[in-house]
Formats: structure tokens, C-alpha cells, sequence
């Protein structure tokens, strides 16, 4: 059994669960899902636990970053690409 | 960002939408949710929380609390969760999307109904979801709110009806690796009748997986939390997106926070944090065809 960390510990820790994130920026979880599946939300996983865990720092600024490029109207293909994540 | 104690974070996801001037029995069963939600957030704070006898003493006396809570006390809680919130601005009184049905905008009855903050509601709604539909370990605050949410019959307002087989699989899993799961899944405090009206809306949701079939909502427009509502503000020889455009004058004219969401082909209005298909419709009162638009609530696919 665990127990939910509270705001004050996730906004200083070095890594967050994907709940955490959400709490973090408000931003959907199937939104964050699809950006991780979409490789454009890295994260770690340990190998002998399966959750992943994401890098707190990078993965806001790389949510704003997306958020940005969402209102400037660009496509997820084209983001993608302005990430350095696009099809070779 | 501050956090919210457990009947705080419950009531904004369960109060959001319900009629606020009006006892229902929806409501009923989210205040005697909030009860509950009292007495174990005052018990998992202790620092003895994490013994399984201490947790289930707690949880009996939640039960019990919320089966014995009668009438005055649950308006009370009300009066008293609702201020808390409406300070921190987390919780307002807006007009009920209901008022706007042709059948109710004539009669004069002031409908009213609660709208939580959207940031906040996101944050709790989607960090729950996160946690229960993710493989992380579920923590005992997200099980303490999965289990109110599930004796008040929010379920099917939070998860598709394929979520909800996964969040079953979880829910069994929790119970099997820890005994104070096991404890709160069979932890029961839901009248008869809520019972029934549960099943009925889970029937429904699954029955709604065909969105053509959206349409049996309207026959049954008091049994959700959610409501259906017919809007006769159209202009004959208009298209459909000028209905759609006339029904959203409408209800911004109302006080509405109405914005238009593009889903594929369809665009779904969304209005405060519930999202409504809409379609043109015909009704006839006394052989008299009237023109206007229905509000269907949008159930998760």
C-alpha cells in the first residue's frame, strides 16, 4: 500500500508517476498517455519495477512546449518533428 | 497549488453539475459520500493510519456514518462543504443547463446547479484516473475516492465502460495484495435504491456505447446526474450550424460558459465541465411542430 505525496514533495522531487504530472500541469491523462506513446514524453523505467517515472523538470518544460506549439496551431506529426522526434 | 482534503477533493468531483437550490437523490448520496469522507480523512491522517485494525475501525464508523445521516444533517454538510469551497473559489452556483429546456424556461422554477473550478476538477479527475488506469501501486487516498465514487454511482461520469472492466481488474488486484482494499471494496453504505439506480445507469452507459443509440437518454432525463435538454430557440430554414449557432446565443444569454469542441466530424459543446452532443429535433405539442436542438450529455466512448 502507498500513500498519494502531497503537493509540496511533488513540486521539489527529481522524478514524478504520470498522476503526478497531471496534478502538476492539469492536463489530461489520456493527453500525457498519448504524448508518452507518441515518444514525445520521455521517461525512465526501472528494470525491476514497471512503472515509469518521468523527469519532473524536463517533462514540464517539454509539456509547455507542446501546449505552445498546440495553440500555434501545429500538427502532432509536425511537433514531433520540431522535437527531434520525427519519422526517419 | 494546495491540497485539498479528501471530502474536498470528492465533493468537487461529485457535486459538480448537481441541482444546488434542490434535495435529489443523487445528491443525497453524494453528501452521505462526503460524511464518510470526513471521518477517514480525519483517521488516515493519524499516524497509526497504516494498521490494518485502525483502518478498519475508521471505516466502519464512515459506513456508519454516512448510513445513519439524516436529512437536516445532510443539508448541514452541505452548507458547510459548499462555503469551504466557494471561499476558495473552487466551487460557484451557476444556472442549470435543465432551466433551459422549453419545458422548464416557461415554468418559473429557478434551477440552479453547482459547477466546480475546471483546473481543479482536471487535476483530481485525471490524476485519479492516471492512478487507477496506470500500473503504478493505487495509493490508499485514490482507493479511498474510487470507493466514495462508487457508492454514490460517479463511476460511469469518470470511466468508459471499457475503463471500467480495467479499473475492476485493479480494484480485485489491490484487494489481493492488501488486506485494507479488500476491506473498503466490501465496505458498502449505498441505499437499495441508489443500488438500483447505479445498475441502471451503468446498463445505460454500456446500452450508450453506440452513440445513435444516445437518443434512450432523453426518455430518462432524471435518473443521471447528467441531464438531456431540448432547446426550441431555431429559425426555420436554418442548417445545422446555425441551430448550433442559435442554441450556443441561447444559452450564453442564460450565463452559460459554453465553448464548441471539434471531435472528429462532430462538434460537442461543452458546457462547464460536461460535454453535450447536440443535433437538430422536431417536438410536437398539440399537433404543433416545434424546431430546435437536443442536449445529449456525451458518455466516455
Amino acid at each position: 500500500m502507498s500513500r498519494q505525496r502531497c503537493m509540496e514533495v511533488i513540486e521539489q522531487a527529481e522524478y514524478v508517476t504520470i498522476g503526478e504530472l497531471v496534478r502538476l500541469t492539469a492536463v489530461r491523462y489520456s493527453t500525457l498517455k498519448f504524448y508518452t506513446e507518441e515518444g514525445m514524453l520521455p521517461f525512465e523505467q526501472a528494470e525491476e519495477n514497471l512503472t515509469r517515472r518521468y523527469r519532473r523538470v524536463e517533462s514540464l518544460e517539454r509539456i509547455a512546449q507542446i501546449r505552445r506549439l498546440r495553440e500555434q496551431k501545429k500538427t502532432i506529426p509536425e511537433i514531433k518533428e520540431i522535437l527531434g522526434y520525427g519519422e526517419e | 497549488m494546495k491540497d485539498l482534503t479528501l471530502s474536498q477533493q470528492y465533493a468537487l468531483l461529485a457535486l459538480d453539475g448537481q441541482e444546488s437550490l434542490h434535495p435529489s437523490v443523487a445528491k443525497s448520496a453524494v453528501l452521505r459520500a462526503v460524511s464518510a469522507a470526513q471521518v477517514l480523512e480525519t483517521e488516515l491522517g493519524k499516524a497509526d493510519a497504516d494498521s490494518f485494525s485502525e483502518f478498519s475501525a475508521a471505516l466502519q464508523k464512515a459506513v456508519q456514518t454516512a448510513k445513519t445521516l439524516k436529512k437536516k444533517e445532510e443539508t448541514q454538510i452541505e452548507q458547510k462543504v459548499v462555503s469551504i469551497l466557494e471561499a476558495e473559489e473552487l466551487l460557484k452556483e451557476v444556472p442549470d443547463i435543465l432551466g433551459c429546456d422549453m419545458n422548464y424556461d416557461t415554468s418559473g422554477v429557478e434551477l440552479k446547479a453547482y459547477l466546480s473550478d475546471e483546473t481543479s476538477y482536471i487535476r483530481i479527475k485525471e490524476g485519479l484516473r492516471a492512478e487507477i488506469l496506470e500500473d503504478d501501486p493505487i495509493s490508499l487516498e485514490y482507493a479511498v475516492l474510487l470507493w466514495l465514487l462508487r457508492e454514490s454511482g460517479c463511476i460511469h461520469d469518470l470511466f468508459s465502460v471499457s475503463e471500467q472492466n480495467r479499473v475492476e481488474e485493479r480494484m480485485t488486484e489491490a484487494a489481493v495484495q492488501d488486506e485494507k482494499y479488500r476491506a473498503l471494496w466490501e465496505a458498502e453504505f449505498h441505499n437499495v435504491f441508489e443500488g438500483f439506480m447505479n445498475r441502471f445507469v451503468k446498463t445505460k452507459s454500456k446500452l450508450l456505447k453506440n452513440p445513435y443509440l444516445e437518443g434512450v437518454n432523453l426518455v430518462f432525463p432524471y435518473l443521471d446526474r447528467r441531464k438531456s435538454v431540448f432547446i426550441d430557440t431555431v429559425i426555420f430554414g436554418t442548417n445545422v450550424a446555425d441551430r448550433r449557432a442559435a442554441a450556443v446565443e441561447h444559452l450564453k444569454k442564460k450565463g452559460f460558459a459554453v465553448e464548441e469542441i471539434r471531435v472528429g466530424s462532430e462538434t460537442l459543446l461543452k458546457i462547464g465541465n460536461i460535454y453535450y452532443r447536440i443535433f437538430p429535433m422536431t417536438k410536437t405539442a398539440y399537433k404543433v411542430p416545434i424546431q430546435g436542438v437536443n442536449l445529449v450529455p456525451a458518455y466516455w466512448q
